[in-house]
C-alpha cells in the first residue's frame, strides 16, 4: 500500500515538478493506480506512455478526484513558517479551517492538486520557493500560500496586513507561537447556530416572500450541511466592520447573495419540482406547520417525535390520515391496549368496553363522551379510572 | 552640474531632429537607445489576484530612497477612497475599485509606467534623455533631462511625474523597472514583495503565453483581453481583469504606436516652415536657459 501511495504522489508531483522526472528510483515504483478512480489518459496523451516518453498533458485539475483522510485525522495546528524571513512564523489553526471546509468545497478548496491517494501533497511539491525562476505558469510558493488565505481573509478582516497572521520577528516569537498554538489545541469550530426559520424576500412576480423552514428541512429529512450548503463563504458568519469586532449573530445578518438563479434555486430544486413556483413564492411569509392547525389535532409528545413519514408514508406529498388509532396502531383492541400510557389508568369497569363507548366513532381528537352510559357524568369531571405520571410504552 | 554644457545639448537635439525627419530610414547613431529586443522581460499584473495591500508601494519607495511611512502603516484602506496617480513621489499606486461578482472582493489595480515597446515619452524627448533598454526598461538619464516636461505631455498612461516642489534641479521621475535591481540579477522590488504573487515577472513572450492560458483555463474570471498585449504597440507591463478595463482606470487606446502620432503632428508642422533641427534647437534652448537662469538666481 505504502508504495501506491508513493508512486501516486509520484505521479501527480511529476506532472508540475517536473525536474524529479529522470530520478530513476521513484519511476522504478510506478505502479499502476490500481483502485483509484483514475484513468492513465487523464494525466498521459496516448496509450501508452513510456519512461522516456510519458506525453503528460497539462495538469488536469478538475479532473483528479480527490481522495481525502477523514477531517479529524488531519493536523491540528501547523506552524507555517519554510517562506517567511521577514515575518515570523504563521500558527495555522488547521482542524479549525477544515472543521468548517465541508460547507465550502472541502478539503480541495486548499489541496487543490491533491491525488487521489490518502496522502496530501504540500504545497512544496509543486510551487517553487523561489519567486526568480523559469516556470512561471503558477504561482511561486509565497503567492500560493498567500492566495489561499488572503482572499478569503481579506473578505471579512476587510484588512490585508501581514501581522494579522504572521507573528512579529523579534525574542518573543517563540514564547508567542507556543501560547498560540497551545491555544488552539483541542478546539473546534463551535457548533453552528442554526436558524428556524429564514423568511426570503424576493423579487419574484408570483409572489415576493419565500418561507423556508430550515429545522424542518435539516431534521425531517435528515439533512447534512452540505448536501444544500456546498460553496459558502466564512464571510456569511465571519464579517467584521473594518477595524471593528465580529458581527454579534450571524443569523440576525442579511447578506446580499452574489449567487445567479440557477444556483439559488438548485437546493430547492433538487427536491420540489422547478415548474411549482406558487407552492414557495406566496404573497405573505409562512407561519411554521402547527400540526394543530393543518390536520385539526394537536400532536402529543409521543407523536411529536415520529417522522412525518410514520403516518404519512414515503411520497413527497403527505395524503391525510384519519384520526382514528387503530389505522396505525392495529394491535390495539379492547384488553390489550395499555391506556396507562395517556395518563389515565382505566378502573376495571371501563377496561374492558369498546374504544367507541367512550371515543364516539372512534375519533380520538374530540373528548371523550361519559354520555353513552352515564347521564350524570361528564369528562374530565369525573373520570373513568385514576390519573397517573404518563409511563412511557 | 546635472545639465550638459550647450554645444553637446545642441549637438543632440540636432541628432534627434535629423533622426526624426529621417524617420523611416536610417535612426543617426547619436540618437536615443531604442531597443526593441525578443528576450525583453515583462510582467503580468493579475488584478483579480491582487489584495490590493500596497506592500509595492512601499517596497518601491524603499528600493528608490524615496521617502515613506513604515511597511505596518500601509494596511490602510481608506487611501482607497479616492484615486491616485504616480508622481514624484510614488512611481506606483494602488487604486481600488467595485467587483460587481462579489462586493467583498474588490478589484485592486497597480499603476505605474507601462515600459512600452515604442514609448512615446522616448520619442518626445528632444534631448534624448530617455531609452528603451535590451530587457525592455525605458529609462531615462537625469543627466540629459532639461525639464521640458514633453515626455509628460506625450505618454498615453500619464506617467512621467515633474517634481514641481523642487526649485532646486527638478527632475522627471517615473518607473525604472528597478532597471538598477534586474541589473543585479534581482527581481523588481515590486514583483518580490507582493504577497499574492499578482505580479508575475518573465519574457514578454512567455508572459503572454501564460495570461491567455489563464484566461483560457478560468474563462468566467477573467475579461478576455490582455491589456498591453497590443495597445499603443505593446508594453512591457501587461494586465489581466475581470471586468471591462475602461472600468479600471485603463485609458481606451488603439494598436498604433504613440509615437507615430505625435511624430507625424511634427513633421506635418515643420515640414513648410522651419526645418525640425532649428525648432527644437531654438525650444530647447529656450527651456534651458530659463531652467539655468533660475539656478543661477538661487
Ligand atoms: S507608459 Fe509613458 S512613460 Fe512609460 S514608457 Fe510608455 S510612454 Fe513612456
Ligand atoms: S518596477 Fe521598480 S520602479 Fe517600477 S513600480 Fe516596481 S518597484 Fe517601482
Ligand atoms: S503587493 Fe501585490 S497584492 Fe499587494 S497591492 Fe501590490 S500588486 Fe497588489
Amino acid at each position: 500500500m505504502r508504495t501506491r501511495v508513493l508512486s501516486l504522489v509520484t505521479i501527480v508531483a511529476l506532472l508540475w515538478a517536473s525536474p524529479v522526472f529522470g530520478q530513476g528510483s521513484k519511476w522504478d515504483k510506478h505502479a499502476p493506480p490500481k483502485k483509484a478512480d483514475i484513468s492513465c489518459q487523464t494525466c498521459h496523451a496516448g496509450s501508452a506512455p513510456t519512461r522516456t516518453n510519458p506525453a503528460l498533458l497539462p495538469c488536469p485539475r478538475s479532473r483528479i478526484l480527490p481522495g481525502f483522510h477523514p477531517d479529524q485525522s488531519g493536523p491540528e495546528v501547523l506552524i507555517m513558517s519554510k517562506v517567511s524571513k521577514e515575518y515570523g512564523p504563521v500558527v495555522f489553526s488547521h482542524k479549525l479551517h477544515a472543521d468548517m471546509s465541508t460547507m465550502s468545497g472541502g478539503c480541495y478548496g486548499c489541496h487543490h492538486y491533491n491525488s487521489t491517494s490518502m496522502a496530501i501533497l504540500s504545497c512544496r511539491e509543486c510551487h517553487p520557493a523561489n519567486r526568480a525562476r523559469t516556470d512561471i505558469s503558477m504561482p511561486d510558493l509565497k503567492g500560493a500560500y498567500h492566495r489561499q488565505c488572503m482572499d478569503c481573509h481579506r473578505q471579512w478582516s476587510k484588512a490585508t496586513d501581514c501581522q494579522s497572521c504572521h507573528l512579529k520577528r523579534d525574542a518573543r516569537q517563540s514564547t508567542e507561537e507556543a501560547l498560540q498554538a497551545a491555544r488552539l489545541k483541542g478546539k473546534s469550530h463551535p457548533e453552528l447556530a442554526v436558524p428556524k426559520r429564514v423568511v426570503y424576500e424576493t423579487r419574484s412576480q408570483r409572489g415576493s416572500f419565500v418561507t423556508f423552514f430550515h429545522n424542518d428541512h435539516a431534521e425531517r429529512f435528515s439533512l447534512e450541511c452540505s448536501d444544500c450548503h456546498k460553496s459558502e463563504s466564512c464571510v456569511r458568519c465571519h464579517e467584521r466592520t473594518p477595524g471593528g469586532k465580529a458581527s454579534p449573530d450571524p443569523l440576525s445578518r442579511t447578506v446580499k447573495t452574489q449567487r445567479t438563479m440557477e444556483a439559488l434555486h438548485a437546493p430547492c430544486f433538487s427536491c420540489h419540482g422547478q415548474d411549482k413556483c406558487e407552492e414557495c413564492h406566496v404573497d405573505q411569509p409562512r407561519e411554521a406547520f402547527d400540526h394543530a392547525k393543518s390536520a385539526g389535532w394537536a400532536l402529543n409528545r409521543f407523536h411529536r417525535a415520529l417522522s412525518c413519514q410514520k403516518c404519512h408514508g414515503q411520497s413527497k406529498r403527505f395524503t391525510k390520515v384519519d384520526t382514528k388509532c387503530v389505522t396505525c396502531h392495529k394491535g390495539w383492541t379492547p384488553g390489550t391496549f395499555r391506556h396507562e400510557i395517556t395518563s389515565l389508568k382505566l378502573d376495571p369497569a371501563h377496561r374492558e368496553l369498546d374504544c367507541e363507548s367512550c371515543h364516539i366513532d372512534g375519533n380520538f381528537a374530540n373528548p371523550p363522551s361519559c354520555a353513552g352510559c352515564h347521564d350524570d357524568k361528564a369528562y374530565p369531571a369525573q373520570k373513568p379510572g385514576t390519573t397517573v405520571k404518563a409511563a412511557a410504552k | 552640474m546635472k545639465a550638459q554644457d550647450r554645444r553637446s545639448f545642441l549637438k543632440t537635439a540636432a541628432a534627434v531632429g535629423t533622426a526624426a525627419v529621417g524617420m523611416g530610414t536610417a535612426t543617426a547613431a547619436a540618437g536615443p537607445k531604442n531597443i526593441l529586443s525578443p528576450d525583453r522581460m515583462g510582467v503580468l499584473v493579475d488584478t483579480t489576484v491582487c489584495v490590493g495591500c500596497r506592500n509595492c508601494e512601499h517596497a518601491c519607495k524603499t528600493a528608490h530612497d524615496l521617502p515613506t511611512e513604515p511597511l505596518s502603516s500601509y494596511g490602510d484602506r481608506s487611501v482607497f477612497e479616492q484615486m491616485r496617480r504616480p508622481d514624484d513621489t510614488a512611481l506606483c499606486v494602488v487604486n481600488e475599485y467595485e467587483n460587481p461578482k462579489n462586493a467583498d472582493l474588490p478589484y485592486d489595480v497597480k499603476v505605474q509606467c507601462m515600459h512600452c515597446d515604442h514609448p512615446a515619452c522616448l520619442s518626445a524627448c528632444i534631448v534624448g534623455a530617455f531609452s528603451k533598454e535590451e530587457n525592455g526598461a525605458v529609462v531615462w538619464d537625469t543627466d540629459k533631462c532639461i525639464g521640458c516636461r514633453y515626455c509628460m505631455a506625450a505618454c498615453p498612461f500619464q506617467i512621467p511625474a515633474f517634481e514641481y516642489h523642487k526649485a532646486l534641479d527638478p527632475q522627471i521621475r517615473k518607473c525604472d523597472f528597478c532597471i538598477e535591481r534586474t541589473t543585479k540579477g534581482e527581481l523588481p522590488a515590486c514583483v518580490n514583495i507582493c504577497p499574492v504573487e499578482a505580479l508575475t515577472y518573465g519574457p514578454r513572450d512567455e508572459v503572454i503565453r501564460i495570461a491567455k492560458q489563464r484566461i483560457r483555463t478560468y474563462g468566467d474570471r477573467y475579461v478576455d483581453h490582455i491589456y498591453g498585449e497590443h495597445e499603443v504597440g505593446g508594453t512591457s507591463w501587461m494586465y489581466m481583469a475581470g471586468r471591462d478595463f475602461k472600468d479600471l482606470g485603463f485609458p481606451k487606446l488603439g494598436q498604433n504606436t504613440a509615437p507615430g502620432v505625435s511624430e507625424a503632428i511634427q513633421h506635418g508642422i515643420f515640414a513648410y516652415f522651419m526645418p525640425p533641427v532649428a525648432l527644437y534647437a531654438l525650444l530647447g534652448a529656450i527651456m534651458w536657459m530659463t531652467k539655468t537662469r533660475k539656478e543661477e538666481g538661487l
